[in-house]
């Protein structure tokens, strides 16, 4: 039937349901967990750090597990019985122990080790997973760093809340460290050694607002444009900068609409 | 149209032949049974030939039928349109003594005065295939959302599953769109409609007949393992000249045909959609859905080579398409842009010629596709080159076998370019650290041969006919990679009484997997063909002008095309295997279809399937196949009003898709996405699907030709249809895009 062409043109006339688009702060979120260091030896520790936002102020109790399990466990481990409990708190330690040993020289390449961090409020709950890297590697993976978050004609961050007017559209320009973007080798299935440089992405979140590029990549593509609310408000506006192999780093800054 | 039984108190003749007009002499002689459309003025519009017929006779009969006059059908006195079934006769060559024409029968004989004129919908028992439903122009204007196009009305037959919103193709017997084969003059075109379920892309003018063997079907086609249709191009009038011109809101079409020197003929087509040059207006969104289709076909006797013909076809669909923001389930991320062309043209030659009891016919045919898709993140350049032969020979062995024989030879010429996300290997174990890149970037150019011939015996007696028939197919892959097939089947039916008969088909089948499954970088190249047996049985009844058919079937398929997380070793290299050969399936199902002929005032058909398609992995639990649709109904009426004017209708239920249910997800802080967990694939469904729309249709005369101006109202009780499920950034908000509201659009049709 000729109908379904008017009908598949249809979708793009509005017959779909609409969806918040996931960068607005507006629920109970685990927006993202660092591991420092984020690639490990067998026997080191690593710290981790949750950045955890919870709405209207509501208090969120963060709770973390170490996965027993090798590999996979892309929706997570807290139910298991043989998962290590890290505790309460937005923070925790991690140990390779030495039983990774021999796993990591049976697979011959690295691993990861999944934690499960899971986030709870009266009415919400959150869960998510992180993956720190095991390897024997002589050069091991770093955080990459997210030195400022420059918004406006700022030349370094200067003191929040910073200052806007209703609509304003303000620029805002990350800066990286110049060692963020490593370069590393990659194995590919023939065994051999490939060298390959990271390709940073960075995501903004904000509690109110917009913001034209919701997820940049590429290191000169980094920047986006903010627009600040029709309405008088305080708004924070969030900016998680991850590598391709684990690393994470965030910041964020603090814009108010005043009165008029 | 007429009446019958003079409904509504009205009286109806049927037409009468206005003049005498003898049947030619044609060598070897032969009959042929005919369909003839006449409008009200007693004048063929058009002529179906309704049998198996040899070209020589193929052509006779439509030069002659176009010679003839008829005084109109009426009804109350007034005159009408109206379609003539004959059986006429041909004298063969030399003609016996002279006779003076007005002494030889002026009228041809009427293979059924009481039934004189109908549409026909199903094969007199003239073909090979088993089950082979057909529609005319005329039927097809009597399904509304199908603007007469036969090839659309084809979706509302028994075996053919409602499509995706986003796709138009034909799923035939709960089967993939790529398992069921369109021939355009016996050889293979990749596609069959305009894109996004648009109409065909060949313009209803340029056909002459359109079948759907959904089951059973016979040697001389294969490399398919589902259904077949098989779309025959028309022969231009090489009497008078023709214009046909149609528009309605979706596109507009042009059709013109002349007689040419040396009593060939020449006809030429084209069209082109409207309404995608209103979306921006109408959306606020930059999107440029185009089309262009263009047909053209010449013939020509050509003495004692018999008779030839050219047929050219183009399509070409351009598309820009917005992906909405936070829409995860069409290309990838939302808020990027897909940008599509795909352009393909055809030329094919047909030779034929008829001597004695032979029957030759070579066709040669060339063939270019090229497939430009581009968004955010893929890009791919694909140019195809296809040169096919067929040469096909039968002969009549004492009136009661005739034995067929013939080659299919097909080379393809593939030129590529693609820089598209890879497969990930590792589903779950982001970050692949030191593995492979997720952008696979190639370009080359292959090839695929393909090799067949087949032979086939049909014997038949007054009331049955067999059909036994062995193909032989060789596949040349790239990579050397090759394979061989045989194929047995076997096709039966017989009319147990004067309203009854019955069927039986057996056969295997097998298809080379789609051309991106034999790529190394996303497929592999060592897969092997996949393979259907197929059974079915069933039972025709006709009583008077009303037809009922039921048949069931099964499909069994072996070796079915299944992913793979292995590694193998292939040119000593290890590398992913992608795909594998291990899944099996069924379809099993059974099938109504109640017709009344058109020539009622009240007329059309019901048509229910009743099916199950599963598929199975090696130790698993067969599933619901994702174009299994358990339940499918269309009822579709034609009402002649009177005054020129026609009403028809066609509802539709068709049970929903089945889906892998989203019961949960989890962020993946390392990817900046969430990960859904999915609970039983099939244990739920898209709802029901249901839908009516409306046509009414008024004839005119017109400048001496024929005009109609037609109003379609299409899901006139503004049913919100899901279509597909989305869901929201981190799945738990969903909802259904759901399909066209109420829609009307008016069209204008002249013929001259």
């Amino acid at each position: 039937m000729r109908a379904p062409f008017a009908m598949a043109l249809a979708l793009l006339a509005g017959c779909r349901p609409e969806f918040d688009n996931g960068h607005v702060l507006d629920e109970l979120r685990i927006l993202a967990v660092r591991a420092e260091p984020p690639e490990l030896r067998v026997g080191e520790r690593a710290e981790l750090q949750a950045l955890v936002f919870a709405p209207g102020g509501a208090i969120a109790t963060t709770h973390m597990w170490q996965c027993a399990a090798r590999g996979g466990m892309r929706q997570g481990c807290e139910t298991f019985d043989d998962s290590i409990d890290l505790g309460e708190g937005t923070t925790a330690e991690i140990e390779i122990g030495p039983d990774w040993e021999e796993y990591l020289d049976a697979v011959g390449l690295p691993v990861h080790q999944v934690v499960t961090v899971v986030a709870t409020t009266p009415s919400e709950v959150e869960r998510a997973i992180k993956r720190v890297v095991v390897s024997e590697e002589e050069v091991a993976n770093r955080n990459p760093t997210l030195e400022a978050l420059l918004l406006g004609d700022e030349e370094e961050e200067e003191p929040d809340p910073h200052p806007a007017s209703t609509s304003q559209s303000i620029r805002v320009t990350p800066v990286v460290s110049a060692d963020s973007v490593e370069t590393y080798d990659k194995l590919n299935l023939a065994g051999e050694r490939v060298s390959t440089e990271e390709e940073l992405f960075l995501s903004y979140y904000f509690t109110c607002g917009s913001a034209t590029s919701l997820k940049s990549g590429g290191p000169d593509d980094l920047a986006a444009t903010y627009r600040a609310p029709s309405e008088p408000s305080s708004c924070t506006l969030v900016a998680v900068l991850r590598d391709d192999r684990g690393g994470e780093d965030w910041r964020s800054r603090e814009i108010v609409v005043p009165e008029e | 149209m007429i009446a019958a039984g003079g409904a509504q108190g009205q009286t109806a003749a049927p037409p009468r032949l206005a003049g005498r007009l003898a049947p030619p002499a044609v060598a070897g002689g032969g009959e042929a049974v005919l369909l003839l459309d006449l409008d009200d003025s007693g004048r063929v519009t058009a002529v179906e030939i309704a049998s198996e017929s040899s070209s020589a006779i193929e052509v006779a009969a439509r030069r002659w039928a176009f010679g003839l006059r008829f005084v109109p059908a009426t009804r109350g006195g007034r005159p009408i349109a109206a379609r003539l079934r004959y059986r006429v006769v041909f004298p063969a060559e030399p003609r016996p003594a002279p006779e003076p024409p007005q002494e030889r029968p002026p009228l041809p004989q009427v293979a059924d005065p009481e039934a004189g004129y109908e549409s026909v919908t199903r094969a007199e028992g003239v073909s090979a295939e088993p089950t082979t439903r057909g529609l005319s122009r005329r039927e097809a204007s009597s399904v509304p959302g199908s603007v007469g196009d036969p090839l659309r009305a084809l979706q509302s037959f028994p075996g053919v599953a409602r499509p995706g919103v986003t796709a138009g193709d034909l799923i035939v017997r709960g089967a993939s769109p790529w398992d069921t084969g369109v021939l355009v003059d016996g050889h293979p075109v990749p596609q069959l409609y305009h894109f996004l379920q648009g109409p065909a892309i060949l313009n209803p003018a340029v056909l002459d007949r359109v079948e759907l063997h959904p089951g059973g079907w016979g040697v001389r086609n294969g490399r398919k393992m589902a259904g077949l249709v098989e779309a025959w191009s028309r022969r231009p009038d090489p009497e008078r000249p023709h214009l046909e011109l149609e528009v309605d809101a979706i596109d507009g079409a042009v059709y013109a045909s002349t007689p040419t020197f040396g009593g060939g003929s020449f006809a030429a087509a084209v069209r082109r959609s409207i309404l995608g040059d209103f979306v921006e207006d109408l959306t606020g969104e930059t999107a440029t859905p185009v089309y262009y289709d263009l047909q053209a076909r010449y013939d020509l006797p050509a003495g004692d080579l018999g008779d030839l013909s050219i047929f050219f076809f183009g399509s070409d669909d351009q598309l820009v398409f917005p992906v909405p923001e936070g829409v995860e389930t069409l290309t990838g991320p939302g808020g990027e842009r897909l940008e599509n062309e795909t352009l393909l043209t055809r030329t094919i030659v047909t030779l034929r010629r008829s001597h004695g009891p032979l029957t030759l016919s070579v066709s040669p045919a060339f063939g270019w596709d090229h497939i430009v898709v581009q968004t955010g993140a893929d890009d791919l350049d694909y140019r195809l080159l296809t040169l096919r032969a067929r040469a096909d020979a039968a002969i009549e062995i004492g009136g009661r076998f005739t034995l067929r024989s013939g080659l299919d030879l097909e080379q393809q010429s593939f030129d590529f370019r693609y820089e598209l996300p890879g497969i990930d290997p590792f589903i779950g174990e982001f970050p692949t650290p030191r593995t492979d890149p997720y952008t696979i970037r190639n370009a080359g150019r292959d090839g695929i041969s393909l090799a067949a011939g087949y032979l086939e015996l049909v014997a038949k007696t007054a009331r049955a006919q067999a059909t036994l028939g062995i193909r032989a197919d060789h596949y040349q892959f790239p990579e050397g990679n090759d394979r061989q097939t045989l194929e047995p089947r076997l096709a039966a039916f017989a009319d147990a009484t004067s309203w009854l008969r019955l069927e039986i088909a057996t056969g295997v089948y097998h298809q080379a997997p789609l051309p991106r499954d034999l790529s190394g970088d996303f497929g592999n190249p060592d897969l092997d063909l996949e393979r259907t047996v197929q059974v079915l049985g069933g039972a025709l009844f006709r009583f008077g002008d009303t037809s009922l058919e039921v048949e069931a079937y099964q499909n069994r398929l072996t070796n079915g095309v299944m992913g793979s997380g292995g590694v193998v070793d292939r040119d000593g290299n290890p590398t992913w295997e992608n795909l594998t050969n291990g899944q099996t399936g069924t379809t099993h199902g059974i099938e109504v279809l109640l017709r009344r002929a058109r020539r009622h005032r009240v007329s059309g058909w019901v048509s229910y399937s009743l099916s199950r398609a599963e598929r199975a992995y090696p130790g698993g639990e067969p599933q619901p196949y994702a174009y299994d649709q358990t339940h499918i109904l269309h009822l579709v009426v034609s009402i002649d009003l009177g005054a020129s004017f026609r009403l028809s209708t066609q509802w539709s239920w068709v049970t929903g898709n089945p889906i892998l249910p989203v019961d949960g997800s989890t962020f993946d802080v390392d990817t900046d996405r969430y990960r859904a967990s999915y609970g039983e694939w099939g244990s739920e469904r898209i709802p029901a699907f249901h839908q009516l729309d409306v046509r009414l249709e008024k004839d005119f005369p017109l400048l001496g030709g024929r005009a109609r101006a037609y109003l379609e109202v299409l899901n006139a009780y503004n049913r919100q249809n899901p279509e597909l499920l989305l869901y929201s950034y981190n799945y738990e908000e969903s909802g259904y895009f759901t399909g066209l509201p109420i829609v009307g659009t008016l069209g204008l049709g002249a013929s001259f």
